[in-house]
């Protein structure tokens, strides 16, 4: 116990480091000591204000204030380490975190030196009192400990201590911790020299310059990676692939391959702020780094982007992409190898089979415009008979035709052979068969179709998870819209579109209605969870309900790619709610106390 | 007891009427941890230490009778029915096969379920041609329901069951051509055993339930397609619809024998002796005389001289749903039913997924090369899987909190719990060795390791 | 001869010079190996309906040329078998089997009255049996019900996959055991030595008295256990310069091999390989599917012969049906009725066998089989296995002529 204890200890003391009264005028930057040659470098520059984002956060607090959040916290481990923040509360002598903030208010920082492969952590305290107090405490942990930390050395007049596999120092108000003696040497030597910026450093690198440019002001944690430098040294060679060799890979990060081969830099920036968690990726970019046999990725001059989103009720995730599947299909020669080629055309054969025989890469794929969207919606059970006992959300895929005149008939062909061919299928399995009917109107045709109810569903109530569809696609205008219900592409070719978003790829989840359908499958989720974890019914719900109260907090999550013209960001975003009032929420919680 | 169990090969006869007396506790067999460990063993899956305390202050009929009553609490039933429409939601037959293991760890009415099981092996019938498994459900409901009951009426209503005739390829069953299927089965699996009709019997009783049907997942009779003519078979004649050809099949002298001889194969021993009829007889005479009710002939088992014998002791090999849940339930044990049931499956014993219309065979046709590792593996992913809680904790704490520290005294727990035969004392010694007190990792090695052995296999 | 099996029982149980506490002088793992001789057939089964035509192809016909005007394989793309048949090009591993001599090609295979529905064609192959019959086992599984005169505890015939059992090695008195990896026939925490030598000193240690239950059970478990040891030990299994496809099939095989080369007592082996059902985008889907076949059972029957164990396997490669001759507008083919069986490995007549059907005389645009796929059962249970075919097969079938020497085992 005492043993982990002291280890817990050590540990913390070693990330929040100590400092004397600065000597000089001179300030150095942390970026004016790391080496040029570092390939990742971290930075916290304002910890206190970090800390204070998550800790203070309105919805942290909540959550932490909720009953089944302190029930689930109540674990061995949990109180093992809170016996290690009491310990070192009173090692320190003050509240563990004004001693955390005390120890890095001046920042963290982490660099990766692709010359030394070294990795080193800089930490600098608020003044030299509470540093020298830590180095103190230091030393009595490796008394306590006996031979765990041991003084290496003295460099330059500076106690150097090791531990494992990693040695530590303080200078002045800098604790420096490195794997790597050369490494830490370095470093060791700037800051007592009080040598800034000659070439060598951080500072002084052109891409880094870019990089940190483009920062915003607000406290986080930021990060750049060099990759030129990585690739020059040979380091991390998956990254830099020319092929994937998977083709839903390729799908989702491709044309992303292609650029990492030629950008300099990549920087992310991670914040905290009242609305919730935003964190931006960016690199450099530039539209002909892009191979030929990419160019579907991102499309002519990249100027792909995403389509119109349709207003719809209770959406819980849509999916915007500019992708020309089609050429990818037919291109799949110059980015696979041979076992994925095959693969393919042992996919291209069946799905043939399924489309009446037409050829899926082009016949198929071929016949609509790259710009594409997934839409996930709630369903409204109120209207399906039977109605199935698990409740999945409708989908639909809505595609733009590249020549509506002359795709709609063949669409329309093609769907009813994969609807004849389901049914073929269905009815060689026992299935109920799909029944199709089809609308024409002066705006839109719609063909829909209709599992036909067996006997023994019609009056049942909890019937099979197939009465979740009707297959229907619906054309209007140059659109055409997939949907696995009828009442969602109605809905969709009837909705007013959200403004063009500039992102080439977007992603966005809702937490209501994502929490409503939770809701919807209730019993059938914690009966998954009976099964799966041989719990009582009581014990499933009380997990079942921890869960759907955590979910209140999420209003939303985004995430976008947008390509500019010297630029390629992806921006991903977590908005939290501080209410646990919402109509759901308050539904769900009286189940619980009626039981 | 021990040092005649050295020599006992199995005799070529055992005494009726010394075999069918009531069993008293004396000073060769008492009624002791050991029989009562082998009482729930065999009428159930197994019982916790607690348990066994418990039934050994009182007597064995007091026991026996509790076992054999299948109370389940409403309230246990009503849950387990909406856990079972929650897996047949998914409208795969996997999940109500987790939905079955979930029940056999969970009831509190053990005798019940195990013996469900056996009507099950009896009644097979399998998930995997039924494809819907709705009609499984209704099926095991059924089983679970006559469990107890009255032969002639459950066999009445599997000729009616839906999955069964399915299972048996006869949802249509025509007049001009009779499915023969059906009532070979009857005659060979269900009631009387190979040999006890001829082939002209099947054809002739297979007229009768011409015009059974299964039509969208429900029984009909269909009068158009039954054959109303006269038929002729087991020495009877007439106008027979499939009613009275259950009946007749059932007064046939071999039926209570049939039945009863499995019975003991399940309860009571793997290998009847050479020459067994003098044990069957009076049973079955019973058997028969009671209008073939099934709760008194269990009875009798539970209650017999036989059951507690030497006869009876370790001469069963654990059906791997024997093992899993015996393992499981002993120790209170709960876990990720759904990888459960899929490893009984792989071990040839998945519930509602039985080899053929014969059911499993048991005994030694559990045992190979392959489903012995299977078996040891099975232990050992029970033990260690994350989602397996030993009264909602791990084995060690959970045998802890019953005062068992030290390795040798959970090995003794073990042995009395698990084993229907004595380990050797030199294997206690080695696997204690393997045990460094205190850690969650060397008791669940412990445990695995005494389940390799092959005492560990016996009933 | 005393098999390994054999001694292993004897010593384990009646022995008294074998107590707990002390070493075991009965060895486990790869010193224990002795070479098996027991007949094994690897069966392969092609789902889907497999394109005879194109498998083994008449190039030079041309009805086939004039049917298939887009889905026909080239001259030139053909590697030539004899009588103007030849291999699709992917099936190089095939044509270098057939130049070593280790592999036969008959033509023609089917039965009458021939079914095309997936399902019910393959049920027919599996069982012998048309649907108006009780179908409760499968050719296979009536094989495994003869006795099989060795006191072998390991399975006799293995299915690999985790789809349900195949009908054909359904029976009703033995239950064939599905593999899904090698992972089943290990001892799970033998990596730790200490357990291990527990486990195996403690099941293999001689028990009081003469229980035959437990006797069973423990012989039973010493077979286990060591056969578990061999997986990992077996010399065999160690070194192989065989470099294997990284398919799905060739994975199977794989296990195969690994099974045959530790020792394991199995005699058939089953897998299946899916996606023959091309009625659409054929040529490109037929290729990869073929290449796949072929690499793989070369790789096999390659790995096998390197380790010595080659003379006692055949593969037999075999679909529910072929396809009609004539494609469709989709550049693929509807499902049809003959087809080639392949048979690779040991003892056979090399190249063709039987009569080709046909391609100018058809019965409603499909071949007429020449040869009733129980004549190839036929030839695998009476030449092959060496036991009588007539309950297995349900009926008196002649032998194909395409094993060597119609040995006895």
């Amino acid at each position: 116990m005492l043993r982990s204890l002291r280890n817990v200890c050590v540990m913390l003391v070693m990330v929040y480091g100590l400092t004397v009264m600065p000597l000089a005028a001179q300030d150095l930057r942390p970026i004016d000591v790391v080496p040029a040659t570092a390939v990742l470098y971290l930075e916290i520059s304002d910890p206190v204000a970090v800390m204070a984002s998550v800790i203070d956060h309105a919805v942290m607090k909540q959550i932490t204030g909720l009953d089944v959040f302190r029930r689930a916290t109540e674990t061995p481990e949990f109180y093992r380490a809170i016996a290690a923040r009491k310990f070192f509360e009173l090692q320190m002598g003050m509240e563990w975190r004004a001693a955390v903030e005390a120890i890095g208010q001046k920042g963290v920082y982490f660099a990766v030196d692709g010359k030394t492969r070294g990795n080193i952590l800089l930490v600098r305290g608020r003044d030299e009192q509470i540093m020298q107090d830590v180095r103190l405490k230091l030393l009595e942990l490796t008394r306590l400990g006996g031979d765990q930390i041991r003084k290496l050395e003295t460099y330059r007049d500076i106690p150097v201590y090791r531990l494992e596999k990693f040695g530590f120092a303080v200078v002045r108000d800098w604790l420096v911790v490195s794997n790597n003696s050369e490494a830490g040497k370095l470093l060791l030597d700037r800051l007592l020299d009080l040598s800034a910026a000659d070439g060598e450093s951080l500072s002084g690198v052109k891409s880094f310059g870019e990089a940190s440019a483009a920062r915003s002001a607000e406290p986080g944690v930021w990060s750049w990676v060099h990759l030129e430098n990585l690739r020059a040294l040979g380091l991390a060679e998956g990254l830099f692939a020319e092929r994937t060799e998977n083709p839903l890979a390729e799908l989702l990060f491709g044309g992303i391959q292609s650029v990492l081969r030629k950008a300099q830099w990549v920087s992310t920036e991670l914040q905290m702020t009242a609305q919730g968690l935003n964190l931006k990726t960016s690199m450099p970019f530039a539209a002909d780094w892009i191979p030929e046999s990419r160019q579907w990725y991102f499309g002519q001059d990249a100027q792909g982007r995403v389509p119109a989103v349709p207003e719809v009720p209770e959406t819980l995730m849509t999916l915007q992409a500019y992708r020309g599947v089609s050429e990818m299909w037919l291109r799949a020669g110059d980015l696979f190898d041979e076992q994925t080629n095959d693969r393919m055309a042992e996919a291209e054969s069946n799905l043939g089979t399924i489309f009446g025989g037409r050829d899926f890469g082009e016949e198929v794929l071929g016949a609509f415009s790259p710009a594409m969207q997934l839409l996930v919606a709630r369903q409204d059970f109120s209207e399906v008979r039977p109605a199935p006992a698990i409740r999945l959300p409708a989908f639909a895929l809505i595609l733009t035709m590249d020549d509506p005149e002359t795709m709609r008939p063949e669409l329309r062909r093609t769907f009813q052979s994969a609807i004849g061919f389901f049914n073929i299928v269905g009815a060689q399995q026992g299935q109920p068969q799909l029944e199709m009917d089809i609308q024409k109107s002066d705006v839109m045709d719609v063909i829909t179709s209709h599992y036909v109810a067996q006997k023994k569903d019609q009056a049942n109530p909890a019937a099979p998870v197939i009465y979740n569809f009707s297959p229907t696609a619906v054309f209007f205008g140059d659109q055409f819209v997939l949907s696995s219900s009828e009442s969602l592409a109605r809905t969709i070719a009837e909705a007013r579109r959200l403004p063009l978003e500039d992102a080439h790829t977007a992603v966005a989840v809702e937490g209501t209605p994502l929490r409503a359908v939770l809701n919807d499958n209730r019993e059938q989720l914690i009966s998954q969870n009976m099964l799966q974890k041989g719990q009582t019914h009581d014990e499933a719900e009380a997990e079942f309900q921890v869960i759907l109260q955590l979910m209140e907090y999420l209003q939303n999550a985004k995430l976008r790619l947008v390509p500019s013209e010297s630029q390629l960001t992806l921006e991903a975003a977590v908005q939290l709610q501080a209410t646990g009032s919402t109509e759901d929420g308050s539904a769900a919680r009286g189940n619980s106390d009626g039981k | 007891m021990d040092q005649q169990r050295g020599v006992i090969l199995m005799e070529n006869e055992i005494d009726g009427n010394w075999a069918w007396s009531s069993f008293v506790p004396g000073a060769e067999v008492p009624w002791d941890l050991k029989a009562a460990a082998h009482l729930y063993r065999r009428a159930g899956f197994g019982a916790t230490r607690e348990m066994l305390e418990n039934a050994v202050s009182r007597d064995v009929c007091d026991v026996v009778d509790e076992l054999l009553s299948g109370d389940e609490p409403e309230s246990f039933r009503l849950q387990m029915s909406r856990l079972a429409a929650a897996a047949l939601a998914s409208g795969k037959a996997e999940q109500l096969s987790a939905w079955w293991g979930y029940r056999l760890l969970s009831t509190p009415a053990q005798c019940l379920e195990k013996t469900t099981v056996f009507w099950h092996g009896h009644f097979a019938t399998g998930a995997d041609k039924v494809t819907d498994p709705g009609l499984m459900l209704t099926q095991n409901e059924l089983l679970r329901l006559s469990a107890f009951g009255d032969f002639g009426e459950l066999v009445g209503k599997i000729s009616r069951d839906p999955a069964m005739l399915v299972y048996l390829d006869s949802a249509t069953n025509r007049k001009a051509h009779p499915n023969e299927n059906f009532s070979r089965e009857l005659m060979e699996l269900f009631c009387l055993g190979e040999g006890r009709y001829s082939e002209v019997d099947i054809r002739e009783m297979a007229r009768c339930f011409t015009g059974w049907e299964v039509r969208r997942g429900e029984f009909r009779f269909n009068r158009y397609q039954h054959d109303t003519g006269v038929k002729t078979f087991l020495g009877e004649t007439g106008e027979f619809g499939g009613e009275e050809a259950v009946r007749i099949v059932l007064k046939q002298q071999s039926a209570p024998e049939f039945v009863v001889s499995k019975l003991l194969r399940f309860f009571v021993m793997d290998e009847l002796p050479q020459r067994h009829s003098d044990l069957i007889e009076p049973l079955a005479r019973e058997f028969r005389e009671t209008g073939l009710q099934i709760r008194p002939v269990l009875r009798r088992i539970l209650t017999s001289r036989l059951f507690y014998s030497r006869y009876s002791t370790g001469r069963r090999i654990k059906s791997p749903v024997e093992l899993a849940i015996g393992l499981l339930r002993c120790l209170e044990g709960t876990t990720n039913t759904q990888e459960l049931s899929e490893s009984l499956r792989q071990l040839g014993q998945g519930l509602l997924y039985p080899p053929s219309v014969k059911g499993w065979d048991g005994g030694r046709t559990w045992i190979n090369s392959s489903t012995l590792l299977g078996r040891s593996n099975l232990v050992r992913r029970l033990i260690t899987n994350q989602n397996t809680r030993f009264g909602k904790k791990s084995l060690r704490e959970y045998l802890s909190d019953q005062g068992l520290k030290r390795p040798f005294e959970m090995i003794e727990a073990f042995e009395k719990m698990l084993f229907a035969v004595p380990i050797p004392v030199a294997a206690k010694e080695r696997i204690e060795s393997l045990m460094r007190p205190g850690t969650d990792v060397s008791t669940n090695e412990g445990l695995h390791a005494l389940c390799t052995l092959p005492e560990f296999h016996l009933c | 001869m005393l098999s390994r099996r054999r001694f292993l029982g004897t010593s384990a149980l009646g022995s008294a010079v074998l107590t707990f506490g002390g070493q075991v002088p009965f060895a486990f793992g790869a010193s224990a190996v002795c070479t098996r001789s027991e007949r094994i057939l690897v069966v392969v089964e092609l789902q889907g309906g497999n394109d005879g035509l194109n498998t083994v192809v008449p190039a030079d016909d041309p009805v086939y040329r004039r049917l298939r005007p887009t889905v026909a394989i080239r001259k030139e793309d053909v590697l030539p078998i004899d009588q103007g048949l030849g291999f699709h090009g992917a099936l190089r591993g095939f044509a270098d089997l057939l130049e070593a001599g280790r592999l036969a090609v008959i033509s023609g295979v089917g039965y009458p009255d021939p079914n095309r529905s997936h399902f019910e064609s393959m049920d027919i192959w599996h069982t012998c049996q048309r649907k108006e019959e009780v179908r409760t086992d499968g050719w296979l599984g009536r094989w495994l019900e003869e006795p099989s005169g060795s006191s072998d505890r390991d399975p006799r015939a293995l299915h690999l996959g985790a789809e349900k059992l195949p009908l054909a090695l359904m029976s009703r008195t033995v239950r064939v055991p599905s593999v899904r990896s090698l992972e089943q026939f290990r001892l799970q925490g033998a990596e730790d030595p200490k357990f291990l030598d527990a486990v195996q000193a403690l099941s293999a240690a001689g028990r009081d008295g003469q229980d035959d239950l437990l006797s069973f059970v423990q012989s039973s478990t010493n077979s286990a256990l060591a056969a578990s040891e061999r997986l990992v030990t077996a010399s065999n299994v160690k070194t192989s310069s065989i470099v294997w496809p990284t398919t799905q099939l060739a994975k199977q095989l794989q296990t195969v091999s690994h099974l045959i080369r530790s020792d394991m007592g199995t005699s058939v082996y089953y897998v299946s390989h899916g996606g023959f059902d091309t009625h659409a985008q054929q040529p490109d889907a037929h290729r990869s599917l073929l290449r796949q076949l072929g690499d793989s059972v070369k790789a096999l029957l390659d790995e096998l012969q390197e380790s010595g164990q080659a003379d006692r396997v055949v593969v037999m490669c075999f679909s529910e049906f072929g396809r009609r001759v004539e494609q469709n507008a989709s550049d693929g083919t509807d499902h049809g009725t003959a087809g080639p069986v392949i048979l690779a490995g040991a003892g056979l007549h090399q190249g063709l066998v039987g009569v080709m059907p046909r391609l100018d005389d058809l019965q409603d645009g499909d071949l007429k089989h020449t040869v009733d796929f129980r004549e190839v059962y036929s030839a695998v249970i009476n030449n092959w296995f060496g036991v009588p075919s007539e309950r297995i097969l349900k009926g008196q079938w002649m032998p194909v002529n395409v094993f060597q020497t119609q040995v006895k085992k």
